[in-house]
């Protein structure tokens, strides 16, 4: 039995934990979006619009000829826009919005699945790798986590004019503005690398909850996950 | 039998051509839907933007006859905080047609042509400044920071890639200051203006109307105005060039309505403040400061070769801080649409497009003015007349809802709160936007400097 087949095993055990979980930390990524928003800028979101994804992935779909410019312009479409509209100036301007992409959220939802994977796997072989194994594979995890989360945040700001992306929002949460500009054409590679650190920590464990199985077959004791 | 194969074949070609006219009619019936990005909270848009929708010029321009014979329109303006999200909303094919400053124009035409099989052409300006007000940066009104120098090592915020953060970079560079020797924060609007109210930031530079708002409203002063980076200031739209390709006529009139909106702004320039002001919610003394005789902006649709100059230049700007792609300027400014909206109105496009207002020299001779609560607007000669009568309407209680000045060394207007004064040995005065230049002039012709409040406090004497 390899890795994989202890990742598909586990999940088919314990799917209703894990779509919890995984729910709990979409819910709680955004939530601290927000949070960070209000102890930076004092204020909490006082509007929320909700867009019609499907009629504007067809309008894409019907004004974009070339399927190369197709796809980026679709995974940059929202579905809900949450702000802070400041009624100081004209009738309101918008200072801070946090956007739902769906293409994004689907990404937190894989880093949301691999965390309660992570967590439900290294329950079972807490006990079977050495202490310094476990502590690396959590921080490999972990980072793997900060690394795909940061790349994937949506907020916006009227601030920049010029290029609305991701680094808007690390902008906004503090980063100094050079080096947010600096890491932009990184985002890929920085994803990339922060999924591949997840899902080496899975499949890490995968492996050593396979050992455990193994053992506690041969000692004919159930095995905890199965 | 031939009458009736005749008679067949007739009906025929009938059937066919009911079906065609048919098929014809179905075009002509064809509901168009035309969507407009613009900014109400940015000034210089409003000339194809807030005026043209709410006076709806468009719709008189539209084109009714011909293969538009049957159309119905659909047109959807669409508000935003800057220009940034028109451009991906115009990406998306959701907006046609974009108003936006100078800098997030480039990056919208770059941005566009960065793509496989889309495109945006620049069909025309909406208005501009010669010297680059609109502009400006702006310290707390208590601050005692009355230069660039001054800001050494102090803490400025602006929008990051907008117009004024363009302006920012040439400003710092002129006054030999690289952008490590001040702590440069990334701040919005709203926020900057804030903070400069409230102290917590030592400056703020932005784009119009900030500048303003915060100076009408008392809570910032200019230390420095684009106008002294000599680069101008414009704003401009761009169309799809599916949507230009397809209907050419609508964006023709989209440029005839912006000649419109412009001939409504000269008409009464207070009356049209102060429907902006409805419209909009930025306060009308701040509007008419840009749309009033001698104000800061020049409606102008022409597009000026001295502008594309200055289009590349900002390009630059933006290119060399990994701000935009490439932007092949031939293939993106297209000043047809604009020379057949000019034909049509029967106007000298290649005449205007020559014409540029330099407020120095337009505005030499122009009166002060004081926006009087009850009476409107009432003009002085000589700025010596223009402080006699704030002091006697400050005597008696009378409520002035502004007062405007121009700045000896540009010409741009001023609010009169805000502007220095130097009382010339011979009683005359003489206005200033800056301090430094306000003292070097006194020193020179040996006259007396004060504020607003100190000068009216001596005409009262």
């Amino acid at each position: 039995m390899t890795g994989f087949r202890v990742i598909a095993q586990t999940v088919r055990a314990h799917w209703g934990i894990l779509t919890l979980t995984s729910a709990g930390l979409i819910v709680a990524y955004y939530v601290a979006q927000i949070a960070v928003l209000y102890f930076r800028l004092g204020h909490l979101p006082n509007y929320v619009t909700a867009y019609d994804y499907p009629a504007n992935v067809a309008q894409i779909i019907r004004s974009t000829p070339a399927m190369s410019d197709m796809i980026p312009i679709i995974l940059n479409e929202w579905i809900l826009e949450i702000g802070y509209m400041d009624y100081n100036y004209g009738h309101g301007i918008a200072q801070w919005t946090m956007g739902i992409l769906p293409s994004k959220l689907l990404m937190i939802a894989i880093v949301s699945a691999l965390i309660s994977l992570n967590a439900l796997l290294w329950r079972t072989t807490r006990h079977s790798c050495s202490h310094l194994e476990r502590r690396s594979l959590v921080g490999a995890a972990g980072l793997g986590a900060v690394m795909a989360g940061l790349v994937n945040i949506s907020l916006s700001w009227v601030v920049c004019c010029g290029t609305p992306a991701w680094i808007v929002g690390l902008a906004l949460l503090g980063l100094d503005i050079g080096l947010a500009f600096t890491l932009e054409p990184f985002g890929v590679w920085i994803a990339s690398v922060g999924f591949a650190f997840l899902a080496m920590s899975t499949l890490r464990l995968a492996s050593h909850n396979l050992t455990v199985q193994s053992t506690a077959r041969r000692t004919s004791l159930l095995p905890e996950i199965a | 039998m031939i009458s009736f194969r005749v008679t067949r074949m007739i009906s025929g070609i009938a059937v066919a051509m009911i079906g065609l006219l048919g098929a014809t009619n179905a075009v002509h019936a064809e509901a168009i839907t035309i969507g407009i990005g613009h900014q109400s909270m940015c000034t210089d848009t409003y000339a194809a933007g807030i005026i043209v929708k709410e006076l709806k010029i468009l719709e008189k321009h539209l084109p009714r006859s011909g293969k538009y014979a049957d159309v119905t329109y659909n047109i959807k303006w669409d508000d935003y905080a800057s220009g940034g999200p028109i451009t991906n909303q115009m990406l998306a094919g959701k907006l046609d047609i974009g108003v936006m400053g100078d800098y997030p124009v480039i990056v919208n035409g770059a941005k566009f042509q960065a793509t496989k099989s889309l495109n945006t052409i620049l069909v025309s300006s909406t208005g501009y400044n010669l010297r680059g007000a609109g502009n400006a940066i702006v310290v707390p009104a208590s601050s005692n920071v009355y230069s660039l120098a001054q800001l050494k090592g102090r803490s400025i915020s602006t929008p990051y890639g907008s117009a004024a953060w363009g302006m920012l970079i040439k400003a710092l560079e002129d006054a030999h200051l690289s952008l490590n020797d001040v702590d440069l924060k990334n701040q919005a609007p709203s926020v900057g203006a804030a903070n400069i109210a409230t102290g917590k930031i030592d400056a703020h530079a932005d784009f119009c109307p900030w500048s303003e708002v915060m100076e009408y409203r008392g809570t910032g002063r200019k230390i420095y105005d684009g106008s002294q980076a000599g680069v101008p200031y414009l704003h401009g739209v761009v169309v799809r060039k599916d949507f230009v390709d397809k209907y050419p006529e609508i964006i023709v009139a989209f440029i005839k309505a912006i000649h419109d909106a412009g001939e409504w702004l000269k008409k009464d320039p207070a009356l049209a403040a102060a429907q902006m002001e409805k419209w909009t919610g930025v306060e009308k003394e701040v509007l008419y400061l840009y749309y009033s005789r001698g104000g800061h902006l020049t409606v102008d649709p022409t597009l000026k070769p001295q502008w594309i100059d200055t289009l590349k230049f900002d390009h630059g700007v933006l290119a060399r801080a990994d701000l935009s792609p490439t932007l092949d300027f031939k293939e993106w400014v297209d000043d047809r649409y604009v020379k057949k909206a000019y034909a049509d109105l029967g106007l000298d496009y290649a005449a205007q497009s020559k014409q540029i207002v330099d407020p120095l020299i337009a505005n030499r001779d122009l009166p002060n003015e004081i926006w009087h609560a009850k009476d409107g607007i009432l003009s002085y000669p000589t700025t010596a007349a223009f402080l006699k009568a704030a002091a006697d309407f400050h005597a008696t209680g009378v409520k002035i809802n502004a007062a405007y000045v121009y700045d000896h060394d540009t010409g741009l207007k001023l609010f009169g709160k805000t502007a220095f004064y130097v009382r010339n040995k011979d009683g005359s005065y003489t206005a200033f936007l800056r301090k430094d230049p306000a003292e070097t002039y006194a020193a020179k012709t040996g006259g007396e400097i004060s504020t607003f409040t100190e000068a009216i406090a001596r005409q009262a004497i």
